[in-house]
């Protein structure tokens, strides 16, 4: 199945009611809200349109090569360092780039593992449960779960999510529309040592389908998640699940291979048009009422920055200060156990059991933060990165007792994770490196990071609980990769943070711009604060809502 | 999407990645190594970016990494070293020349012989004085890819580094998918 021939092409040069800059979990939610409202809408993705034919088992190409998260053009490096005082450099050694997404129609929720997280009521106003912290941005949002939980429940019948209701779960208004997907090994094992300890093991819910759902088929349980894109369409991907839903409106014109480097302001101080690169390379300008940037949470500050201009001196949209700042990626740590019957972890998909017993802040442990703990394969899922990265202890990495480590892991291995809070900080961010520069003269993303020692004792508690759940549940060996500092992430939050003031917030409630009428800004960017992990079921959720409202603008004159 | 928890526990496996890593790969190139590599893939076919001594010495090295164990083959007998001279023509041919000196280093190592002179166990010794160097690190990430990567690269002949680990190469699977299932 080639890429779809676009319904319709609008003029670059007549102004379309929006242009949404990414197709991803949120922009794809955006293009088809608002496409189906009535409304013309160019999506620009510097990815090109790949769909589920394009889609395969292939290590090399996925991860050694990182396909998918490579500028398809040109080389476009991101520097990272870990404190404002430090020279950034391009990570050297390989691996994945700093800030991790996928640049494809669908954007990271074609490669992501589907876990699909509601935030709980909790989320949206800790600051006002717990009290400040200081010299951090520790911040109530100016929303409610309340107030996302009907978009909550739109993403999930409207994307397909696989689930059951746990224990802890917030208030829902409506089941989830398909049974949780079948339980792996690893999800039986966490849940019999988390029985073990009197913990709660719950059905993961997930993005993928576990039945057949608005046209799609149910997941084959082939493997080749995490990482991948799905062949079968199963994943509940943009690509796969509202797209097309947009295309189908002929009012939705989705420009694959589109890098956009500037959004222009008129003398009114309005943004007119959005500057890109097409395919070829070629300068191109898009006209439009209105501009929505849904480009994730390092694209988005990143080209705000670059659009700095006369009136905006700073970057667009940033009399605040704030575009980029309260970067959050979420804590992560890794435990792994081995097992003495097969495991075989590599079939299906990532996680079927989650742990939400740690949620909350609990005073107790003696810092901020809470999290939950699910079982996986992890980068194990597939032979040649479980070969490469099986850290079992063997050293030197090579011999004899290696080969029976990667021979016997492969199919009794089972990953635990840990995921945790991030607290906002300011020192924490994306900036534009002030030397490197892609191939086009466009300023590499910087990210400044190190996770906040709240954070890491987060992920240092979780992963003790994992250890014990493992060795709970009959594991016959254990071992942790080290909890340090994280220096990638694939969770993009907090960049352009939502709020009523204007002065320590860069959109407001609505996702619209404290500075530009007409500029919205809704992606991961917008988040206040990082939930536990698994951001994009409220990623969508706000994608939702902010379709709604901005709708209701566009209907009014108000953009 | 993915929850690694850091690029260095990405990186741990493989100690030295660096000039074989994620950008220094290219799609095209892996492709075309691919296409070459497949054709060359009869144990018998002549070498093509390198000599038949450096294979032999890249095969022994390979051994190392991952040994016939138990009456199954190893890494060289598994096809390694056609991956790599397939991955020398294409997207890995800047590092050839580091990978060739690499070898007569271990020559020059050796003693009295050369490295393919020794038995295992020496070969051991010597590559143990070089497993934190560039050269090493390479050879490592190219040997476990041309064990366990798509036959179509060249390596994992007849799929005999999925046998090693279990793993079957099907679309489809349906639960129980392990032992432990229905354990829940």
């Amino acid at each position: 199945m080639p890429a779809p021939e676009p319904r319709v092409r609008f003029p670059t040069r007549e102004a379309v009611d929006f242009v949404i800059v990414g197709s991803g979990a949120s922009g794809g939610v955006l293009a088809r809200e608002l496409a189906t409202a009535g409304f013309d809408v160019v999506v620009l993705e510097q990815g090109p349109y790949r769909t589920a034919a394009d889609f395969g088992h292939d290590e090399l190409k996925t991860f050694l090569n990182g396909e998918m998260s490579q500028h398809p053009g040109w080389a476009d490096p991101q520097t990272f360092r870990e404190s404002a005082d430090q020279d950034a450099t391009v990570p050297g050694g390989g691996g994945p780039p700093p800030a991790m997404y996928a640049r494809t129609v669908g954007g990271a929720s074609v490669h992501f593992s589907g876990n699909y997280w509601r935030m709980r009521p909790l989320d949206f106003k800790e600051r006002s449960l717990l009290g400040p912290m200081s010299g951090t941005g520790f911040a109530d949002w100016p929303i409610s779960y309340g107030e996302l939980e009907p978009y909550y429940t739109r993403a999930e019948w409207e994307l397909g999510v696989s689930g059951a209701p746990g224990p802890f779960d917030p208030p829902r208004s409506k089941p989830y529309p398909l049974p949780p997907m079948p339980v792996k090994s690893s999800g039986a094992l966490l849940e019999r040592g988390a029985r073990e300890l009197g913990l709660h093991a719950q059905p993961a819910p997930v993005a993928i389908l576990s039945k057949p759902y608005r046209g799609r088929p149910a997941c084959v349980h082939c493997g080749f998640c995490m990482g991948f894109g799905c062949e079968m369409n199963a994943k509940s991907s943009t690509l796969a699940s509202v797209l097309p839903e947009a295309e189908a409106t002929g009012r939705c014109e989705i420009r694959p291979l589109s890098t956009v480097y500037h959004v222009d302001v008129n003398d009114k101080g309005r943004v007119d048009q959005v500057r890109y690169y097409d395919a070829e390379g070629v300068e191109q300008a898009q006209k439009a009422r209105a501009v929505i940037l849904a480009a994730n949470g390092a694209e988005t500050p990143r080209l705000l920055l670059m659009s700095a201009s006369t009136a905006f001196p700073d970057g667009l949209a940033n009399t605040s200060g704030l575009v980029g700042k309260y970067l959050m990626g979420n804590g992560h740590s890794v435990s792994h156990a081995i097992f003495p019957e097969p495991v075989n972890d590599w079939k299906s998909i990532q996680v079927t059991r989650i742990i939400h017993d740690f949620y909350e802040t609990d005073p107790q442990r003696g810092h901020y933060g809470g999290g939950g703990i699910d079982a996986r394969p992890l980068i194990n899922a597939t032979p040649v990165m479980h070969a490469l990265t099986l850290s079992g202890g063997a050293v030197p990495r090579w011999g004899r007792e290696f080969r029976r480590e990667v021979d016997f892991g492969f199919g009794h291995h089972v990953g635990v994770l840990g995921s945790t809070t991030s607290v906002p900080l300011e020192r924490n961010n994306i900036t534009l490196d002030p030397v490197l520069k892609d191939a086009k003269g466009r300023p590499a993303i910087r990210m400044t990071y190190r996770d906040h020692d709240d954070d890491l004792a987060m992920m240092k508690f979780l992963q003790d609980r994992g250890v014990e759940i493992m060795q709970a549940a009959g594991a016959t060996k254990t071992w942790r990769e080290p909890v340090v500092p994280q220096n990638f992430h694939a969770h993009l939050l907090g960049t352009c943070r939502m709020g009523d003031d204007p002065s320590t917030s860069v959109v407001d409630a609505g996702h619209r711009s404290h500075d530009v009428p007409n500029l919205f800004i809704c992606d991961g960017s917008s988040l206040v604060s990082s939930g536990r992990g698994q951001p994009t079921l409220t990623i969508q959720a706000l994608a939702f809502r902010a379709s709604e409202l901005i709708a209701e603008a566009a209907r009014k004159n108000e953009i | 999407m993915s929850k690694r928890s850091s690029r260095r526990t990405f990186l741990a496996g493989s100690g030295h990645l660096a000039g074989a890593g994620w950008l220094a790969l290219h799609g095209g190139a892996i492709m075309a190594a691919a296409r070459s590599a497949a054709a060359a893939a009869d144990l018998d076919e002549p070498w093509v970016n390198i000599s038949a001594t450096d294979a032999a010495r890249l095969g022994a090295v390979a051994d190392q990494v991952y040994p016939p164990l138990d009456g199954a083959p190893g890494a060289e007998a598994i096809g390694a070293v056609r991956f790599m001279d397939a991955a020398f023509g294409g997207f890995m041919a800047g590092p050839l020349p580091m990978v060739l000196a690499g070898l007569d280093d271990l020559d020059q190592r050796s003693g009295a012989d050369d490295f393919l002179s020794l038995g295992f166990d020496d070969r051991t010794a010597v590559l143990k004085q070089v497993e934190a160097t560039p050269f090493f690190g390479i050879v490592h990430m190219l040997t476990l890819c041309g064990v366990f990567a798509l036959p179509s690269y060249g390596g994992n002949r007849d799929q005999q580094g999925w046998k090693a680990i279990g793993f079957e190469s099907r679309h489809v699977w349906q639960p129980p998918f392990g032992a432990y299932d229905a354990s829940a």
